[in-house]
This record gives C-alpha cells, structure tokens and sequence, in this order.
C-alpha cells in the first residue's frame, strides 16, 4: 500500500502528514533544527513509523511520493545568508534596487535608517545596451564591455547572477546574449535572466524576482538535493521530491532547482490549500445533516457552506496569517514581501496571496504613560514565552490572559506537556496592566483579550475589504495551535457564520501538502487594447503558454486530473494598476465574444474589488498566464474519530460527557465565571453537538465556544454555526 | 442582544474605555486605509496611482479624527476644509459630495483637489470623510499644475471650486462636471481621479454609519472624546520632553524671477512646559508676494505643526514621544498668523500656486534644524529642496494617443541626516518626507513618448556629517516622439539646506539640456541655472536633473571610518571628499573595491590636524 509523505519545516516545529491510498493516517511533530534541517525530518519519521509500528526504513521503502515543504529559502534571504551575487542591468539605471519603488513607516520619524538593498550597490554594474518600450534596440549590447564586467565579477568571485535588463519583456534578445556570455566565461556560476522568471512590466519588481532568484540558487539546489539523497538513503525509492511552490502547488525538484525563488515563502502557501479541502469536507458533512434540526436552529439560516468564500486562518504562537480565497480557489498577489512592506523585498511573482499580523498567545500587553492599552506586535517569543511558562517572562501576555480567564487548563496545556503558572500569569497582568490601568485582575485580562481580539478583527475585515469578501457571506477554516482560542469570537464579530477547525489544527501546510497540484505556470508580457488588438502578439503569447503546458503535462508521470488555466493581466485604459481576470481556457481572443466575455469578467472583478466599474470603457491588456496543474489522486481527511462521515446513527443531546467543568468568563454583562464544560477532542463521536459555553480540548489547541455557539463533531474537524437565542449559562 | 465590544469578553467600567480608546481608533485607521487603498488602485494620473500624492481622511466638527499615514503636507488642513463646508452649506443632505481647491479657504493649494462627503449619524452631521489628490492638471493658464511666477490666481488661470456641490442624492452635479472637462487638459484622467476620489469618500462614509449603528452613536461619541483627551495628553508629554523656551528661526529664500532678492522668512517657537502647548507665530513675515509662492492657511500652520511633530517624532534619545495626528494633539498648537502674509493667511488674489513647497518648506526645515542647533540629539539637519526637473511637470502631443501632462517622479532628493541615523535616501523634501513613490521607468515610457535614460544616485552630492545627509539624484530623460514641454523650479541654489551641529551643506540642485545624440555618445550640456526652468524638447533632446542631497547632523571628522569606508566601496563618496571632509584615509582603487581599505595612522593624523588647525 503505497504512501504519501508530505512535510512542513517551520522555524519551530517539523510537520509530517502521512497518508496512504485512501485516507490520511495521522499528523506528527517533531521539533525543528534550524542548524541542521535534516533532523526534525528524521525525527517526525520516526514518530511516523512508531504510530505505525514499523521501521522508518520500511516505511519509507513504501512511499511513493514526499512533497517538501520549508522555510530554509525565506530565511535564508531574511538572515542574509544567501549567495554573493551580482546584479547587472542597462546603463544608467544601476540603481533600480536601491531606489526600490519608494514608500516609507512612519513619515513624522525622520530617525529611521533606509533599508540595505539587496545587493550591495558596489555589486550592481551597467552593460552599455538599450531597448525600447516596443521592443526596438535603440543601443546594440557593448560585448567588449559586457565581457570586461563579466571579468569584474570572477574577480570578485561572484557566486550568483542576476539580470534585468530594461524592456526585456518586449525584447528578450540583449538579456540572452548577456546570458550566453555568461556560460561562456563564468560557466559554473549560477544565473536569471529576468525575462525568463518574470516578464513583467516594472522593472524593480522584475528585478527583484531575478536577482532573489539568482541568490537562492547555489544553497537551495544543494538544500534540496541533501533532502532528496538523505530520504533515498534511509529507503525512499519513490518519484523525486516535489517541493511547494508559492502558488500554493508542488514541483518536481528538478524544476524547483532551476528557479528556486519559488520555493520561497511556500509552506504557509499550502495553508489555503488545506483549506479548502477542509470547506469541502463541511459541505459534505452538512449534506449528510439530519433533515429535522433541533429548534433553535432554524433561525440561524445561512447559505450553505458550498455557497460560502472561504477565509483561511493560521494561528500560531507569534503571528497569524490569513488567506483569502475566490470561487473555490486560492487569491494570488503580486505584492508579496518578504519582511516588512517597503523595507523588505518584493518577490514580484504571483504568490498565494497570504497576510500576516505579529499577534499571537505570546503577544505582549502593556499600557503608555497617558493609558492607552496595547497588545503587540512585541511578543515574548517562545523564550522566555508568556510569564505563565514561568520561564522568567516578565511580560503580560495573551496566553496569560487567557488563562487567567478560566479559557485554558493550567494542567492541560500542550496535553499537559507543559504546566502553566496561574500565579506568575496574575503577577504579570496585574503590574503591567491591571494597576495601570486601575482595574482589577481580570478586567484587565479580559481588556487584553478584546483588545488581541479587535487585532484580529481588524486584520480580518481589511483582508475581506481590499478582496471584495462579505464577511457574512464568507466560513472560516481556523488552524494553528491558536486558533481556537479567538477565532470563534472574533467570527462572530465579524458576522461570518461558520468557522470550521479541523482536528489537526496545528498542521494546516502539512495537511495542504498532500493536496498540493503539480504546477506550472508561463507568462507573456503584451501592449495591447481591447479597441485596437495586436492579433498577432496575442496568437503568439497564447502559443507560448499551450506549448509550456503541453510539455509539462507530457513530462509529468503521475496520474491525475490535467487542468489549465487561463490569466490575463488588465485595466481600464489609463489606470495605472493591472487586474488579474480569470478567462475561459479556450479564450483566443479572435472575434467579438471573446472580448466581451473578458469585459464582462474585468467589470464584475473591478466591481467586487472596488465597488465601482466602467462597463464599456477600453481595455489595456498588459500580460497573459497560463496555469496548468495535475490534481493527484488525494486521500480522505483523516478518520479522526470512531465513525467516519455521517451523521448516523443519530448521536443523542446528551450523549457528549464532558471531562470536566471550569470556571470561565465569557462575553456579555456576567463579571462572574460561568462554570462551563470540558470537553476532550478525542473522545466526542462525529455528530456529537457541544452547545456553548464550552470548551473543546484538542491535543494541539483549545477551542473555546461562547454562549451562543454550537459546535458539531464531523469526521476530522468540528463545524460551528452561532444561534442568536442560545441562553449563556450551558449545560449543568 | 446590546452592542457588545470587541471580539472577546468585554470588560466593563474603566476597563471598557481603554479597550474601547484602543478598538476604536484601531477602526478609523482602518477606515482611511480602505479610502487610500480604493484611491490608489482606481486612480488614472500617475501623480495619485504610482507616486501617492494624496491624502485621506475623517473629520468631525473641525477636528481632525483620523489619518492613518497621510502626506505630511496635507494632515492639517483637513479641520479647515470641514469648517468651510459648513461655513458654505450649514444644512448638508445624505448622498451630497463637495469638490474644493478654494486657497483662500482652507484648501493647500489649487492644484490638490479636495472631495468633501458629509456622513449623517442619527441625522446629525457628524463626520466628513475627505479625499485630497494633487491633480494631473487643473486647467492652468501653462500645462503644468505649479506657476511660480504666476502673478495672481488670474494668471495661474486654474479654475477655483470654493467648496461647490459636485454630487447631490449620489448623482454628479453635472454642470460642475462639465466646467471641468471643458477647462482641464485630460477631462477622462481628470473625471477618472474624481470618481476614484469619490469612492473612497463613499466607502468612508458607509463604513462610519456601520461603525455607529454597530456600537450606538453615544458610544463612538464617547471615544471620541477619550481619544482626543488622550492624544492631548500623549502631546503634552511630548512637548514636555521639548526643552522649554522660545527658539527664533530665520531662513532665506533664493531669488525668484519677481523676487529678486529672495525672501526672508521668519517664526517664533515657544514650548510652554507649563501649559503643555507650542505657541508659533509666523506674522513677522513679509505680506503677499506678486508670485505664485504664498502659503495658504493650511499650508502656513501645517508647515510650524508638521515641523515639530518631526522633532517630536524622531527623537533618537529613547524618549518615546510619537504623538499621534488629530484633533486632540493639535489642541497644544497655536500658531498665529494674520491676513495677506506670505506665510500667513492670503488675500485674494495672490497666487499660492506653490503653497505645498517652497516657503512652508524653507520654514519646515528651518524649525527641525533649529531645535537640533538648540539639543544634541533632537531635530534634524534641513533636507533638500526644489522641484528639479527629475520632479517636473511635462506635456505634449503623443503622435500615437493624443496629448499627455503629467508630473514626473523619476528620482530623489536626499533626505536630512539625524542624530541616530544617515538621511534616507529617497526622501524627497519634507512634505513627502518619504512617502511618495518612484515612476516605474518601464511603465512613464510605455504611457508616454519619452525615454529614461538614466536616474542614479549622485556621488559626493551629501551634506557630510557624523551622520551624513542622503545623496541626491542624477536623471536625464526627453521625448522619444513629438514635442516635450518641461517645467521645473529650483530652490536652494543660493541658500543651501543646512547641516546642523557641524555637519554641513549638500551639494545642491541644478538643471541642464543635453543636445540630440546618438544613444551613448558624449553629451554636449548646457547648463540651466534659472531657478524656475522651462524647456521645450525636440525627440533625441534631453533635460537633465541634479537634485540635491540632504545636511549632515555633526561634525564630520567624527564620523566612524568604517562608515567612510562603506560610503566610498558602495559609491556615495569618492576617495578624495572621504580625506578631505571625513578625514578619512582610504587607500586603493575604488574601481576595484577588494582593493579598499582604512589607513588607521594616516586618518588619525589627518584628523588630529583638522581639530587643530580649527582649534586655533
């Protein structure tokens, strides 16, 4: 029975899914190296093979396939630890990295250094050379002088080359020939040529692509290939390691080799992934739904989950990233960066489109001299952690707060692994927040939640608004060991209906890892209108992307679903900001319903993003993509739990039995704690409804439910709806 | 069920109001990004869509409630804009919009239009939600939406909206519309600038009315007085912080045709630790100038508020003193002015063409640099100035699309060094002090017949100091087809920025043309010293762009060599100004940079020489 592997490395934890042919067998963790990558792999295998009671080598020797996923590329360009790499462009315009596109934090603090660029402006030298907008060469390319920079760069023993060469996407030739000099005189220096991994108008951000590229280049082919040969030498005979890609897809590790830069970033990629799975598995869950529900339900009408958008939430320890998705598929932005906005790097390829707010159980509480209450983005880290570890943190924390409030077992943190301090937690939010602020403890507590809470909730709705997303209209699916902790509420807040948390919260991109397509994607620039069309440039782009999809899905061995996408970069003629629409697959663009097939999808996206459209008006079309993907076979969400996938036999109401009963405050006017149910994740059979308050204990997180929500135990996630009129108090 | 607060547990009594201070305030920062982020992605001109010269914001009453990371320039004004309104039109009606450019009432300058949607809660006018975007062009008597040598406003020739209905029951109030499109140059950038403005003053203001009808109106108005309570007190600490006392800044403006002897200017500062105020007092100015150079009232006060805000603001002494903007910080400001000044309140019809620069600039600066001269560690040393052509309005007839304008942003000026750090680098003057963005070279070149044929930083160009100013910029460009019209203006040729503390002046502005040459052939340069710069282009011509850097802020013999030594390898400054000015002693080839290195025994003779010889 063949297997299926797939792994996260995080900076913390190492995630391992295995499933075999039909579903997915378990999640396993194992703590992350960072020295030697390697090791959290050998270890979750390890912990893999012992849950099922054979030897790593056996398992290994029956996996087909390992899909990689890592952090070892983002870090590396965050740590500067990447290759020495030289940048080469048009004469004149040296500076294109350093100057970025402008922007800047804080703009009444003139005390804030400006950003190191990329490469080092003594790394960025001018070829003699220039092409037009429309692609005609106005300078022929200086080869004597190109040779004579090239001669510079193995003087000053240059590990990687990137080159951006202005309007190469009108005219790739000159950056050819600079690549062809290249193999000749520095053959074993590794290149990117910006046309080739981005043609795409902008030149910074081209440029940026190219030499992020260019600098991954020599540490991750030799990354990926340890991986590869480690897995072989401890039995994995399967096809090769397929490592995540930033569109949220898997490439084969030859392919990753070639342009490693979109590797970067990739493992929170498959977090929407998983998402969407998990929003299926609800739809399906809900049409397996008893036909009577009990009375209270029939006033919480809201559309069915297939209906629904799905908004994917991953919260961790220090930070929470969120995914939107469209119509059943993940969101990708052009305006990816890496570290801060405007003082980090852009990658400038289309990414999975996923945001990240620095709060989390470790975000740190703390009140200004005037009395302003606030929580983050500083956090206590995983050391000394939350003054609750009582590992030294001094800090009032989130985690704290939320133990002080009755949310999390002092006992059962981790599954107990790790005992938290009530005492330390209430010497922490008394002296930084509750004096300060002249309240008491728990007060103060709950202000540090509502306050986390709005974060969130900010967060949230500013990810809907900038998508065009009505909340109301929108499920979330909540992973991360955090997860449950907030996310319930801060829905409810925000009027979306439903929140899904699967069982395996804490490995969403672990989990996506096994639902990840091989991908690939290939673009074309083009300048052009819908009033006056180049035919011809079109044909031609179009051409382009059906050959690369072809020789992909002839290359591609597995089996499965072969599908292709068609993209086309637009704007209402003078805009200066490019859509991404969708088009039919088939789209040529020949005759008239063609164009106003795309005009109708350009309006009602600029519609949905924007509130406002121009029907009729032209359109400039600046670029085509197209996508192709083979879905491989997936297994099942895992069987979590006794039965599997249905309802019957109907569980009775009182069937759940609670582990325990605590005190917990909730929402609403009670200062006093309610005492409330708790509920061990493991054992409620799937149907098994947990009316709020209460609270669900998972081995890696905690799902509280306020009054008024009503959770579900479906296979391998919990459904929770809100009903208006559940009375707070909970069962006795 | 009761408006309950955030996502969590709400806690009740004292504990309610800070949670409420941080939540809600949370959700009006939020409520601008979304005007901004709807401005920015919908706009046509590319002075709004790629280098953000816009700002947005919400009012209540007079007072300034909200505007996340506006454009230093345009945050003060807002409270003036709001109070025109109801000056004009006391008994405004959900669905109306307003569209004001009125200098003489409120608005910076004429070339910014500001779109005004009053928001109803209860039926009660309680908010304004405000867009200002500086326009591609507004219909001037020259294609270019700054006249500096503009006699009055009869000569800018731009056409004045004082705060007229532009939308009534969320339908445009066509005749204002069609006014436009008849005078201005592009009517489709134009109207497309004006629905982009729109929409976001339409989201503003339906955002605000579920912000109400979500928590109660009794309890937003609540906060409202707690957040501007609290700002005022974060202020006075602020101020506090501030030595105590009154600092007199004076500077000079270079000579303008018109203004032959240039301008002096003046302001008083005084910080009360007392009262926990600032008083300013520009009114020692000379009256109205007959040029387009005159502040507006929003324009002269925000010049004194934007100012110390900066000193408060960038403070390197670990005083955490960040004030936020609003209504309740500008509470501790008063700064006085008086009628038919250059740096006052201006009579009509003076022309304020240039309201958002030069003379609140030379002010601006003068007051950071002052109160650095005043306390080590405080202020900043003055950062460049003028619009070089790099920054320069152009037009013309593309043979392909039809006439073009539009204000180019194709380099930098450098930014003022700090105590704590260098100048950043693409500053570009105090108004944007940071935020603007840089022109794609890929994207002016597909929209408009032009080529870019270099923008680079330009070496040695930086005020030296302990910490040193940022380097300025050199760009040339011209017309790939048809004619180029280029205006430009340059400020600080006679009257450098200053360095602070020892630190010195950078290198400053200048202009130039380049003859029609083949593509990499020696250039044939004339130089263009005027300080307001036209130029018509023929294809192949180019004009070319020096732009100043920024002053230093200490002594630069006190500058640590290993920062020479990277200044030198990466280019900023050659291996003779390291010697000559950092007193710095760097041998090998800069060519070869593998080759650098510090010379420790020369560099500390050379420096041991330089304090003696200033010693004695």
């Amino acid at each position: 029975m063949p297997f299926s592997i797939s792994i996260d490395t995080g900076g913390t934890f190492t995630d391992l899914v295995l499933s075999d042919e039909i579903r997915i067998r378990g999640l396993h963790k194992a703590p992350t190296t960072p020295a030697e990558p390697f090791e959290g792999i050998r270890a979750a295998l390890e912990e893999a093979a012992r849950a099922e009671g054979r030897a790593v080598e056996s398992l290994l020797a029956e996996t087909a396939t390992i899909v990689y996923a890592t952090t070892h590329a983002t870090n590396a360009i965050l740590e500067g630890r990447t290759a020495r790499t030289a940048f080469l462009t048009t004469e004149g315009h040296r500076d294109i990295l350093l100057y970025r596109e402008g922007g800047k934090q804080e703009p009444f603090n003139l005390a804030r250094p400006y950003p190191d660029p990329l490469v080092p402006r003594s790394l960025c030298f001018e070829l003699p050379e220039r092409v037009l907008a429309d692609g005609t060469i106005a300078r022929p390319l200086d080869e004597a002088a190109t040779c004579a920079v090239l001669e510079r760069l193995r003087a000053l023993e240059i590990e990687a080359v990137g080159v951006c060469l202005l309007w190469s996407i009108a005219n790739p030739e000159h950056e050819r020939r600079v690549g062809a000099l290249l193999d000749a005189s520095l053959p074993s220096v590794p290149y990117t040529l910006s046309h080739r991994v981005n043609p795409k108008l902008r030149e910074y951000r081209r440029a940026s692509s190219t030499v992020l590229d260019a600098s991954l280049k020599p540490l991750m082919r030799t990354h990926l290939r340890t991986i590869d040969a480690r897995l072989r030498a401890l039995g994995f005979r399967g096809e090769p390691l397929m490592v995540t890609h930033l569109s949220g897809g898997v490439l084969g590790l030859g392919e990753m080799c070639e342009a490693p830069i979109h590797c970067v970033d990739s493992g929170p990629a498959l977090a929407p992934v998983a998402g969407l799975v998990y929003a299926s598995a609800e739809a399906a869950f809900e049409a397996t739904a008893p036909a009577a529900p009990a009375a209270s339900d029939e006033r919480r009408a809201t559309l069915p989950a297939s209906k629904l958008d799905v908004l994917v939430v991953d919260a961790g320890g220090t930070s929470v990233d969120i995914s939107p998705t469209r119509d059943g598929r993940v969101v990708s932005s052009r305006e990816k960066w890496l570290g801060p906005r405007w003082i980090g790097h852009m990658t400038g390829l289309p990414a999975v489109e996923t945001r990240s707010i620095g709060a989390g159980g470790g975000s740190i509480a703390s009140v200004d001299a005037e009395g302003l209450l606030t929580v983050g983005p500083r956090s206590a880290g995983a050391v000394p952690g939350p003054a609750c570890y009582a590992r030294g943190g001094e800090h009032a924390t989130v985690t704290d707060a939320a133990l002080l409030l009755g949310r999390l077992d002092p006992d059962y943190f981790l599954a107990g692994r790790m005992p938290l301090s009530i005492e330390q937690a209430r010497a922490a939010v008394t002296r930084r927040v509750a004096e300060p602020l002249g309240v008491d403890v728990e007060e103060a507590a709950a202000a540090i939640l509502a306050v986390f809470g709005e974060h969130l909730r900010s967060f949230l709705s500013e990810m809907t608004i900038v998508q065009g997303l009505d909340p109301r209209e929108c499920l979330i699916v909540a992973g991360g060991g955090a997860a449950g902790l907030d996310v319930v509420s801060v829905a409810r807040e925000l009027g979306v209906p439903r929140v899904v948390i699967p069982s395996f919260a804490a490995g969403m991109s672990a989990v996506g890892g096994q639902y990840a397509d091989l991908f690939t994607s290939t673009a074309r620039s083009l300048q052009t209108t819908s009033t006056r069309p180049d035919r011809a440039a079109i044909e031609a782009a179009l051409e382009a992307i059906d050959g690369a999809a072809e020789q992909f899905f002839s290359q591609v061995a597995a089996d499965g679903t072969r599908r292709r996408e068609l993209l086309c970069e637009a704007r209402y003629a003078n805009q200066l900001w490019e859509l991404d629409v969708a088009l039919p697959a088939d789209w040529r663009g020949r005759d008239e319903a063609d164009w106003r097939e795309l005009a109708l999808r350009f309006d009602r996206l600029h519609s949905a993003l924007f509130s406002v459209a121009e029907p009729g008006a032209p359109l400039e079309l600046l670029g085509l993509r197209g996508e192709a993907r083979v879905t491989r076979p997936h297994p099942t969400l895992a069987a979590h739990r006794a039965e599997t996938g249905s309802h019957s036999p109907p569980p009775s109401p009182a069937a759940p039995r609670p582990a325990s009963h605590r005190g917990v405050r909730f929402a609403g006017e009670a200062r006093a704690r309610a005492s409330v149910p708790v509920y061990r994740g493991r054992a409620l059979p799937v149907g098994a409804r947990i009316v709020g308050p209460a609270i669900i204990e998972e081995e890696t997180t905690t799902i509280v439910l306020d009054p008024g929500a009503v959770a579900e135990a479906a296979p391998a996630h919990y459904s929770i709806r809100f009903s208006e009129d559940t009375v707070p108090g909970g069962p006795r | 069920m009761t408006a309950d607060t955030g996502a969590n547990a709400p806690p009740s009594g004292e504990a309610l109001r800070a949670v409420d201070l941080a939540v809600f305030s949370n959700r009006l920062d939020g409520i601008v990004r979304e005007m901004e982020n709807t401005l920015l992605r919908t706009a046509r001109s590319s002075v709004i869509g790629l280098a953000r010269d816009f700002s947005c914001s919400i009012v209540t009453g007079d007072a300034l409630l909200a505007s996340a990371e506006g454009l230093p320039v345009h945050v003060y004004g807002s409270g003036l804009l709001a109070r025109s309104l109801r000056r004009h039109h006391p008994n405004p009606r959900p669905g109306d919009a307003y569209l004001h450019n009125d200098p003489y009432d409120g608005n910076t300058h004429a070339a910014d239009h500001s779109l005004l949607v009053p928001v109803f809660i209860d039926g009660e006018h309680l908010f304004t939600a405000i867009a200002k975007a500086h326009q591609a062009d507004i219909g001037n008597a020259q294609p270019t939406t700054y006249m500096p040598t503009a006699s009055d406003v009869y000569a800018e020739g731009a056409l004045i909206f004082p705060c007229v209905q532009i939308q009534r029951d969320h339908r445009d109030v066509d005749d204002i519309v069609r006014m436009c499109r008849r005078r201005i140059r592009v009517p489709e950038v134009w109207y497309g600038d004006y629905l982009a403005m729109l929409a976001a003053g339409r989201i503003a203001e339906r955002r605000l009315v579920e912000l109400c009808g979500r928590f109660g109106s009794e309890r937003v108005r609540s906060f409202i007085r707690d957040w501007f309570d609290y700002t005022e007190r974060r202020a006075r600490r602020a101020i506090r912080a501030l030595p105590a006392g009154t600092t007199r800044v004076e500077t000079r403006l270079d000579p303008y045709p018109g203004l032959e002897d240039g301008l002096a200017l003046r302001a008083t500062i005084e910080v009360d630790h007392e009262a926990g105020r600032i008083r300013a007092d520009l009114r020692d100015n000379p009256d109205c100038v007959p040029i387009g150079l005159n502040l507006t009232e929003a324009t002269a006060k925000n010049a004194v508020v934007a100012a110390m805000l900066m000193v408060m603001n960038s403070r390197s002494d670990g005083v955490d003193a960040r004030v936020p903007l609003n209504g309740g910080s500008f509470r501790c400001f008063e700064v006085a002015v008086r009628e038919n000044c250059v740096a006052g309140i201006p009579r009509h019809p003076a022309s304020c063409s240039l309201a958002t620069g030069e003379v609140g600039v030379r002010l601006w600066a003068a007051i950071t640099a002052a109160f650095a001269e005043a306390s080590e560690g405080l202020g900043a040393a003055e950062a460049g100035f003028g619009a070089p052509p790099y920054l320069a309005v152009v037009s013309g007839e593309d043979p392909a699309r039809g006439p073009y304008v539009t204000q180019l942003l194709l380099g930098t000026t450098g930014g003022p060094a700090t105590a704590a750090c260098d100048g950043w680098l693409s500053f570009l003057g105090m108004p944007a002090a940071g935020l603007l963005y840089r022109d794609s070279v890929e994207v002016d070149e597909q929209k408009y017949p032009m080529i870019v044929y270099r923008s680079m930083l330009r070496p040695d160009s930086e005020g030296a100091g302990r910490r040193r100013g940022a380097p300025g910029n050199v760009c040339e460009y011209g017309p790939r087809a048809g004619e180029m019209q280029v205006f430009w203006s340059l400020e600080g040729v006679e009257n450098p920025p200053k360095g602070v503390r020892g630190g010195q002046s950078p290198t400053v502005g200048s202009a130039y043309h380049v003859e029609a040459i083949p593509f990499g052939a020696p250039s044939v340069v004339r130089e263009h010293p005027d300080a307001v710069g036209a130029l018509r282009l023929l294809p192949g011509e180019r004009v070319g762009s020096r732009s100043p850097g920024g002053g230093g802020y200490g002594d630069p013999l006190a500058r640590e060599p290993e920062r020479v030594l990277w200044d030198v390898r990466e280019g900023y400054v050659s291996l003779e100004r390291a010697a000559a000015t950092y007193g710095v002693v760097i041998t090998g080839d800069p060519t070869r940079i593998e080759t650098l290195a510090i010379d420790a025994a020369a560099t500390r003779a050379v420096r041991a020489r330089s304090a003696s010889a200033r010693g004695s």
